[in-house]
């Protein structure tokens, strides 16, 4: 291991070198860059939609303004921020290093991804900013949507171009963990962030184009009025949800997929050992990935679904539960007698396995058909989401550029700020959250900008919204704290080691506390798999002899 | 096949591919013209279905390729399946949403005895 001072960051200067690079670590920072902007945005635009519920009454949104904002919110963080962000940020600086290549197996593509990306995020902001604030919710339901202004049209062109850099991202991985593996990494070896990525890319290919399919029938209904959807000219407004789901749901996986990836190798490299069931955990990302293509259409238990389609979907969804509880009895095992040490990510590997417990178990209880009759469209399923979307996806995206940070910037940050951060989000989080499972369970419903008239009946909407408010104010200072030291650490932080936390991934193992422009000076020769302590004498020196 | 190694496919067995695409062209088209009742649906993508295999499979080459790429094929046609399958489960049956006609259940209900 040699200090690199020909590093990935300074081998070349200047703006343009961004721009038009090909490097796969410098493509991550892109997507960093991006996805932390769009993350920004979506916060402040929850922040809205927070304070406007806090007290009932109209406060500073009224309900067409209140509907356009958390359409806005719900597109921003689904479509701009957590399928990307994951797979576009660690996937793309992390796996390429972890299976021991040089780059990933199409450079070129991958830039084009961050491009296509971008373009499909720029046409969302000026289709807002220029032709109109669209209010159908992010899941775009026709016929609300045919019937809406021509700026939806805006909005799911956006989606059906940002799409591709999806498709795109995902096929690149598929096709670099099976060409690009350096000598030894055989498949039982590879580290489960990898597994976890490239289940993912499965599924970016095979359910994106379907998104794209979708919005391109609803392009073609409104333009040239051919009805497929909209009832008014003999279309199925229940067929657009059938087509919706078939990708969106899948997509749920495409966001949480690489999450359990990251928490997978937290755990192997906190708690110091073998991860617990390796082989269950890789072989349950697949699994997931497939049974997640058969469950759509529990979203659609109350949208006049045949009975026969509800049961067959509630019963499949209870199958998803199998493969998920495969990875957290497998994570708490890994953590059993080990030794495990609570840096920062560790701290949010920890958060994971308690927020997403309870976002799965109540995605378990809204599978029932009879249960999700009544919380359906009500503020339980916030919650619920919630809870995977943010208490799975977004911790498992924090804890992991944590623990990537030091390999990406070089840089150390400050853990006693970490650990505040990290407390402040995990008490901001749950007081958001835990009070609308209880108003979603009390008849609250969701899009709804005031409560007012509700009051009468149900008095303790007013307390649980106010806490979920302050809840949400406590949740935006930790996250703005860890972007304020993060920012800091960038600057003033101090150096990092090439290995600080001990790590035995290739990236941590055989790279400087940079990574060069080509990652490695000579391709590495894998002899041992990705959480073998006892076996990596590169990592810590030869076992002393008794 | 190994990078480089392209299987040349014989003049004869793309043209008996082209005349059977063709063949089945005609018989798309004849089809289309009979009213054939529930079949219409399942004989027309029965047919599409057969001329794109004959396409991936000839003209595309899948078979001499490496399998992983028919895997690969396979998967998207088995989830086109899987959707189209679950979504008719629910338009073709789209009336019934699991209640009973009027007067067709009698709803008793059991006095509960106090101890």
């Amino acid at each position: 291991m040699r200090e690199g001072s020909h590093n990935y960051l300074s081998a070349r200067k200047g703006l343009w070198s961004w721009l038009a690079t090909t490097d796969h670590k410098r493509i991550g920072i892109l997507y960093a860059i991006a996805c932390g902007t769009f993350f920004l945005l979506g916060g402040i635009l929850a922040t809205f939609v927070r304070t406007e519920l806090g007290t009932p009454g109209e406060t500073i949104l009224d309900q067409d303004g209140y509907n356009q904002i958390f359409t806005l919110h719900g597109v921003v963080m689904v479509f701009l921020v957590i399928i990307p962000a994951i797979p576009g940020i660690l996937g793309n600086f992390v796996l390429p290093i972890q299976i021991g290549a040089k780059d990933v197996a199409f450079p070129r593509l991958n830039l084009a991804s961050w491009y296509l990306f971008m373009a499909g995020a720029l046409m969302a902001v000026f289709g807002w900013l220029f032709v109109g604030k669209v209010d159908t919710g992010w899941t775009f339901y026709t016929p609300y949507s045919s019937g809406a202004s021509n700026a939806v049209l805006w909005l799911t062109s956006a989606v059906f171009v940002a799409g591709f850099a999806s498709i795109f991202t995902g096929l690149n991985f598929i096709v670099t963990v099976h060409k690009m593996r350096a000598p030894g990494m055989t498949w039982n070896r590879l580290p489960l962030f990898v597994w976890a990525i490239y289940a993912t890319g499965i599924v970016q290919v095979l359910a994106t184009p379907v998104i794209g399919i979708t919005m391109v029938l609803l392009f073609l209904e409104k333009l040239m009025q051919i009805g497929i959807f909209d009832p008014a000219l003999g279309g199925d407004p229940v067929l657009f949800q059938h087509f919706f789901w078939f990708y969106s749901h899948p997509a749920v996986y495409i966001m949480i997929l690489p999450a359990m990836g990251i928490i997978s190798d937290l755990m192997g490299t906190f708690s110091r050992q073998q991860v617990s069931g390796y082989t269950f955990i890789a072989l349950s990302s697949v699994a997931i990935a497939f049974l997640g293509f058969l469950v759509w259409g529990h979203h659609m238990f109350v949208a006049g679904q045949s009975a026969l389609s509800s049961i067959i979907f509630s019963m499949l969804t209870f199958l998803i539960g199998i493969p998920t509880g495969i990875k957290v009895f497998n994570w708490v095992a890994t953590m059993y007698k080990g030794s495990v040490w609570l840096r920062t990510p560790m701290i949010y590997a920890l958060m994971f396995l308690f927020l997403f417990t309870i976002g799965g178990l109540t995605g378990i209880m809204v599978g029932v058909l009879a249960v999700d009759v009544h919380l359906h469209d009500t503020y339980f399923i916030v919650a619920h989401f919630h809870y995977v979307m943010m208490g799975g996806a977004l911790i498992g995206l924090i804890g992991g550029l944590h623990y990537w940070w030091p390999k990406m910037t070089g840089r150390m940050y400050n853990e006693t700020a970490g650990v505040i951060a990290a407390v402040l989000v995990f008490i901001g989080f749950n007081l958001t959250f835990l009070p609308q499972f209880i108003l979603g369970s009390r008849g609250m419903p969701r899009r709804y900008h005031d409560y007012t008239e509700l009051l009468p009946s149900f008095p303790e909407f007013a307390p649980l919204n106010m806490a979920s408010t302050i809840g949400s104010y406590i949740l935006g200072v930790g996250l703005l704290m860890i972007l304020v030291y993060a920012l800091y650490s960038l600057f003033k932080g101090p150096k990092a080691p090439a290995n600080p936390w001990g790590a035995c991934t290739l990236e941590w193992t055989h790279t400087g506390p940079l990574p060069d422009e080509h990652n490695f000076h000579e391709t590495p020769l894998v002899t041992r798999g990705p959480y073998d302590f006892h076996l990596a004498d590169d990592v810590f020196g030869p076992k002393e002899e008794n | 096949m190994a990078q480089g190694q392209h299987h040349i496919i014989p003049t004869r067995t793309l043209a008996a591919v082209f005349g059977l695409l063709l063949f089945l062209t005609v018989v798309t088209v004849i089809t289309a013209r009979i009213d054939l009742g529930v079949i219409n649906i399942p004989l027309a993508l029965a047919i599409a279905g057969s001329k794109a295999i004959l396409v991936a499979w000839i003209f595309m080459a899948l078979k001499y390729d490496n399998k992983v790429n028919l895997l690969v094929l396979a998967l998207g046609f088995v989830f086109a399946v899987v959707f189209l399958a679950l979504t008719l489960a629910d338009t073709e049956l789209r009336g019934n949403i699991g209640i009973t006609e009027p007067g067709t259940t009698e709803l008793t209900v059991e006095p509960v005895e106090s101890e």
